[in-house]
């Protein structure tokens, strides 16, 4: 665990309630010793829980989870040596997953704009791809972090009929986030999120996963696990929920959306 | 101001009650209140500006992020338009300007503080910083940082100009306000204190007014409250006080009433006592004068009782008859000393005495005094007994009138209240200095005694220790007041001290002024004799004796008895025998004769005064008891060259004294011319005063013998003019007046002596020879002398005389001219008085009297008839002599 807080315990515990094996559980405070650490199979909640362990080396099988895609790639490339099995279930939601809902929530909507950080920008080609599958013209730009983000965000908003923010670690702070929404709202561009608390703060919907449903979908892999087999490869979150805020969705004259209806046709939607 | 404040008035007093706590609440609260209210405007300002800064910080925070300065102008320009806001600046984060909304000059701190205040304006800089929001669930998305915190600064800026006109007017209201206040207040207290002062004053000015006595004023009652209690209260009081007051007028008016009733009364009783006094005064005068005309009534008979006494005397008038003249002269001589004793107590009560002061002998006066008792005491077998202590001056200056009558009183006295053994008088004198000297005097006797009780009136006039002994021992009474008066006088003091039957002494002491003695030659002589043997039955006759002898330096060897005097006479030249006064001719002849067988020297016999002894022989000499000292020594052929000369120079003429005699009387003129011639003195006369002063003129007389009424000028005013130019010379006042007044008038106008007629010759010549300080040539009294003594005016001539004056009274009450009448009268009282013609001279003086007072025409008449038939009798047989 990243840290022995409430958060990562659930998830912990829904993952030993779906495995149903007896779990080991430490926190980044009291890493046990190297021994203990080759001995089975180690999962890692969060991105610095599985950097830690990522660092510590070892040979045993590592299933790192409740972490973004970017994160846990960055974090293979720096540590993989080859030797090591290592599986993830991310906690950000694939694109398309994103891509149909903005599709659901804005029919109309022909041109979708994004921004992309210095650790975000191998993501540009699939979100151009993404994009097309929707029938939605992508529109980004890639920013460096002496950018002024609010100033180049603003003219690639008014070309945008719907806007999807991605996290990026070099740009996307609490400041980008305010004024993200406050330029959006200006020029009447929905935004779509990336967390049930963006949408509480402004955002129209997102679609996010909770810790117990990634707790789910590792304490199943782990279940469904080959010891003797390889490792499956790292999945995105199986299990979703979306949130929508019904007060932007009449400010910005949309329909009001129905969370679960959204949920579902996204899970039809991808079968 | 403390005093200041306790002298405050009660008005003043609650004005400052009731409006100092109002000023200071006033004051306290409206002062907390402006400031309290300047305070939040400026601090509401200070607010506004930090709440406007910090909104517009966040406003901007949009605009500064992208840098558009439309955005912040916009901004800026809407924040302008707010009240208060000056301008509102926008700056980078390196404080450089972005853009502002006015145009002025700045005043950036860029280093703090953010809130201030540069003139009129206050600035308030706040950063504007960037803000975010919460966007991700979970914490696994790594957030980029905020690159920048701050980035830019807003500046707004406030005038405080509206602040301060808004405080201006905070100020001006609240301070209006408290003026206000202070101003309604001060009226209410004023009317409030006025409503409690005005009483309070009012009161006040009523007491005031009742302490000044307007009793009448009352306080108001229409007061309410305590004011109204009080008011009743003083009301009440003054009440009371006017009551009280008007009680008290009463009062004192009752009093004042009584008051002056009884000095009324006083008054009245004032006048009675007066009045009172006035009688008294008056009785007095008039017993002066009745004591005065009786004791020269009385004289006058008894003059012509102890001449025709002794003429009878001289008749052939066998011894029963003889006896009877004596007793005759006896009782008369003691009626004499009476109305003299009577007549010198008048005198001394009215003061009239004046003492002499010339050099007297105190020895022989003493024995004059004794010889002159030493009858009476040796008839009675007293033996009187003179104790001379040496040492004594021999002169001393006073008065030896006035000492003879003092020791004559009390040794008479003493004799005459003395039975059997002796009167003994002791004479010392204590010398003070070389000038004076006090004589210690004691009369003692062997009498009766005075009880204790009865001392004290010994020395009260007209009365005796005992009435009985008035009718025994006879007297007046008054010789002992009469010499405790001349004793006072003469500044002494007298002391009785007796016991009842055993003897009194009475001491005197006198003081005198002295002269150094001359130097008494002793005796040229011892007795030739050589001893002296003394035989004297008496203890003190003997110690007498003896001193005597010892003064003069003799020394007497002294017999037992006579046995052992015969036996030792034999041994003597000369021999001294004390005869006792009791012892008779019988008895004592042939005592004499025994001792005469075994003696035949000098035999000095000392008897009893009035025993004749026959001739004895030459051998032997007889001296009279009490024994004078020059006699005794001359007895002892021991006489002393100064007393023989003496005696010798007393006898030889003297005729070259001038007397000058001022009297208007012709007959009294020459009665005295007469006088005397017959003593050898040569005089002048004048008849006024006027006439005295001429004669005084031409040559100073040595005495002058002055009538006192006079026409033109009288003796005393003669006198009073005289005196200024001889103050020393002698004059000698001749009166019949006997009234003091007369005798004070002349004892003030300088008149030496005062003597009385009708004249007596001796007294008048020894006064002459005393002032003169010479012996006059007088003839020795002897029996050619008496035989000289005829009438010195013959009775014709005076009954003329009379017959003259008498006519011419008669002119003078025809033609009622009062000077002529008092004239005459007074010219017939001098003759009547010279006469002893008793009738005539009492009628003279009645005349003399009403011609004085001025009575009626009528009783004048009646008193010149009188006169006039009188006058035309013959003249009594006159006297031999007028003494």
């Amino acid at each position: 665990m990243s840290e022995n807080s409430a958060l990562y315990q659930l998830v912990a515990e829904e993952i030993g309630r779906r495995y149903q094996q007896p779990l080991q559980l430490y926190s980044t405070d009291n890493t046990p010793s190297r021994e203990q650490l080759n001995q089975g199979l180690n999962i890692a909640i969060g991105a610095r829980a599985c950097e830690q362990l990522l660092q510590h080396g070892g040979n045993a099988d590592l299933i790192c989870t409740f972490i973004p895609r970017i994160t846990f790639d960055s974090l293979a490339e720096l540590y993989s040596n080859g030797q090591r099995r290592l599986s993830a279930v991310y906690l950000d939601q694939p694109l398309q997953r994103q891509l149909r809902l903005v599709r659901l929530l804005v029919p109309e909507a022909k041109s979708i704009g994004t921004m992309f950080g210095p650790f975000s920008a191998a993501s540009r080609q699939p979100f151009d791809e993404a994009a097309g599958e929707q029938q939605l013209t992508p529109l980004s730009i890639t920013l460096n972090e002496s950018d002024n983000p609010i100033e180049r965000l603003k003219p690639l908003i008014q070309q945008s009929d719907v806007f999807l923010a991605q996290p990026d670690r070099a740009l996307f702070n609490r400041t980008t986030a305010k004024w993200l929404l406050y330029i959006t709202l200006q020029q009447r561009v929905p935004v779509i999120g990336f967390s049930k608390t963006y949408v509480e703060a402004g955002a129209l919907a997102a679609v996010y996963s909770t810790p117990a449903q990634i707790g789910q979908q590792t304490g199943e892999l782990l279940r469904d696990l080959d010891p003797s087999g390889p490792l499956p490869p790292p999945a995105y979150p199986k299990y979703f929920n979306v949130s929508s805020n019904p007060i932007v969705a009449r400010t910005l004259d949309l329909a009001e959306p129905d969370d679960e209806t959204l949920r579902l046709r996204l899970e039809d939607g991808i079968q | 101001m403390k005093s200041r404040f306790k002298t405050l008035g009660i008005r003043q007093r609650v004005l400052m009650i009731s409006l100092m706590p109002m000023v200071l609440f006033a004051l306290v609260l409206g002062g907390y209140f402006i400031s309290t209210r300047m305070d939040d405007t400026q601090h509401s300002l200070l607010e506004r500006g930090q709440s406007i800064s910090r909104l517009l910080a966040s406003a901007s925070e949009f605009g500064l992020m992208l840098g558009n300065h439309e955005l912040l102008r916009n901004l800026g320009k809407g924040m302008s338009q707010e009240p208060d806001v000056a301008d509102v600046v926008f700056l980078n984060t390196q404080f450089e300007l972005i853009t502002r909304s006015r145009a002025f000059d700045l005043q950036l701190r860029p280093q703090g503080p953010f809130v201030y205040q540069e003139n009129t304006h206050w600035y308030f800089a706040e950063p504007v910083q960037v803000t975010g929001i919460s966007f991700q669930d979970f914490p696994e998305y790594p957030a980029a940082k905020n690159r920048l915190d701050t980035i830019g600064w807003v500046v707004v800026i406030l005038s405080d100009e509206q602040t301060r006109s808004r405080q201006r007017s905070i100020l001006l209201a609240g301070l209006l306000l408290m003026i206000g206040t202070f101003a309604i207040t001060a009226v209410i207290a004023l009317r409030f204190g006025h409503r409690i002062t005005q009483p309070i004053q009012g009161l006040s000015h009523v007491v005031e007014r009742l302490q000044d006595g307007q009793l009448d004023t009352r306080a108001e009652v229409s007061l309410t409250g305590e004011l109204r209690t009080l008011a009743r209260g003083i009301n009440r009081m003054a009440a009371r006080i006017q009551e009280s007051n008007s009680i008290m007028e009463t009062k004192v008016d009752a009093t004042t009433k009584r008051l002056r009733a009884t000095l009324n009364h006083l008054e009245t009783k004032n006048q009675e006592l007066e009045s009172a006094r006035f009688k008294a005064d008056t009785a007095n005068l008039a017993k002066d004068e009745f004591l005065a005309r009786m004791s020269h009534e009385l004289r006058t008979p008894m003059t012509s009782v102890l001449g025709f006494a002794r003429l009878l005397d001289e008749t052939d008038a066998n011894e029963e008859q003889r006896e009877y003249t004596r007793i005759i002269n006896q009782t008369s001589t003691v009626l004499l000393s009476i109305i003299d004793d009577i007549l010198d107590l008048s005198k001394l009560e009215s003061n009239a005495i004046k003492l002499e002061q010339i050099p007297l002998n105190p020895e022989e006066l003493l024995l004059d005094v004794l010889e002159m008792q030493a009858p009476v005491a040796h008839n009675k077998g007293l033996e009187l007994i003179l104790h001379y202590a040496p040492g004594t001056p021999e002169i001393l200056q006073g008065d030896p009138t006035r000492l003879r009558q003092i020791l004559t009183n009390l040794v008479a006295n003493a004799v005459k209240f003395t039975e059997k053994g002796e009167v003994q008088v002791f004479v010392q004198a204590e010398i003070l200095d070389t000038k004076q000297c006090v004589l210690h005097i004691r009369v003692l006797d062997s009498g009766i005694g005075i009880a204790e009780n009865q001392k004290g009136k010994l020395f009260k006039a007209f009365s005796q220790a005992d009435t009985s002994i008035t009718r025994r021992f006879g007297g007046s009474g008054l010789g002992l007041v009469i010499t405790q008066k001349l004793v006072s006088l003469m500044d002494g003091k007298i002391k009785l001290s007796s016991e009842l039957n055993k003897g009194t002494e009475i001491s005197l002491e006198i003081p005198f002024a002295y002269s150094e003695p001359v130097a008494v030659p002793l005796p040229t002589a011892k007795p030739d004799s050589g001893r002296i043997l003394l035989y004297e039955p008496h203890p003190a006759t003997r110690k007498s004796l003896q001193a005597i002898l010892l003064r003069q330096q003799l020394y007497a060897d002294i017999a037992l008895n006579f046995d052992d005097f015969c036996r030792r006479a034999k041994h003597y030249s000369c021999l001294v025998w004390g005869d006792s006064p009791d012892i008779n001719a019988e008895r004592f002849r042939p005592m004499l004769q025994r001792l005469r067988q075994v003696y035949h020297a000098r035999l000095v016999l000392l008897c009893a005064s009035g025993t004749i002894q026959p001739n004895l022989g030459d051998q032997t000499q007889t001296i009279h008891k009490p024994v004078r000292p020059r006699n005794l020594l001359r007895a002892l052929q021991l006489q002393t060259p100064d007393s023989l000369s003496r005696t010798a120079s007393g006898k030889a003429p003297n005729s070259d004294l001038d007397v000058l005699i001022a009297e208007d009387n012709d007959l009294n003129r020459l009665l005295i011319i007469k006088i005397l011639s017959r003593a050898g003195i040569q005089a002048r006369q004048v008849t006024c005063g006027l006439e005295v002063l001429e004669a005084v003129k031409q040559k100073q007389p040595d005495l002058i013998l002055m009538d006192v009424h006079m026409p033109r000028m009288d003796g005393i005013e003669a006198t009073r003019r005289l005196r200024r130019a001889f103050p020393a010379l002698p004059i000698i006042a001749l009166t019949a007046n006997v009234v003091p007044r007369e005798h004070q008038a002349l004892q003030n106008a300088g008149i030496t002596k005062i003597m009385f007629k009708p004249i007596n010759e001796p007294e008048l010549l020894a006064a002459i020879k005393r002032l003169c300080n010479r012996l006059p040539a007088r003839p020795a009294v002897s029996a050619t002398a008496e035989s000289d003594r005829t009438p010195l005016v013959s009775p014709n001539e005076l009954q003329q005389e009379i017959q003259r004056q008498l006519e011419a009274c008669l002119e003078g009450v025809m033609t009622r001219d009062i000077a002529k009448m008092r004239h005459h009268a007074h010219q017939l009282l001098g003759i009547s008085g010279l006469h002893e013609w008793p009738e005539f001279e009492a009628l003279t003086a009645e005349f003399h009297r009403c011609v004085d007072d001025g009575s009626p025409q009528r009783e004048l008449w009646q008193a010149f008839w009188r006169l006039q038939r009188l006058g035309k009798q013959p003249l009594p047989v006159p006297d031999t002599d007028p003494v």
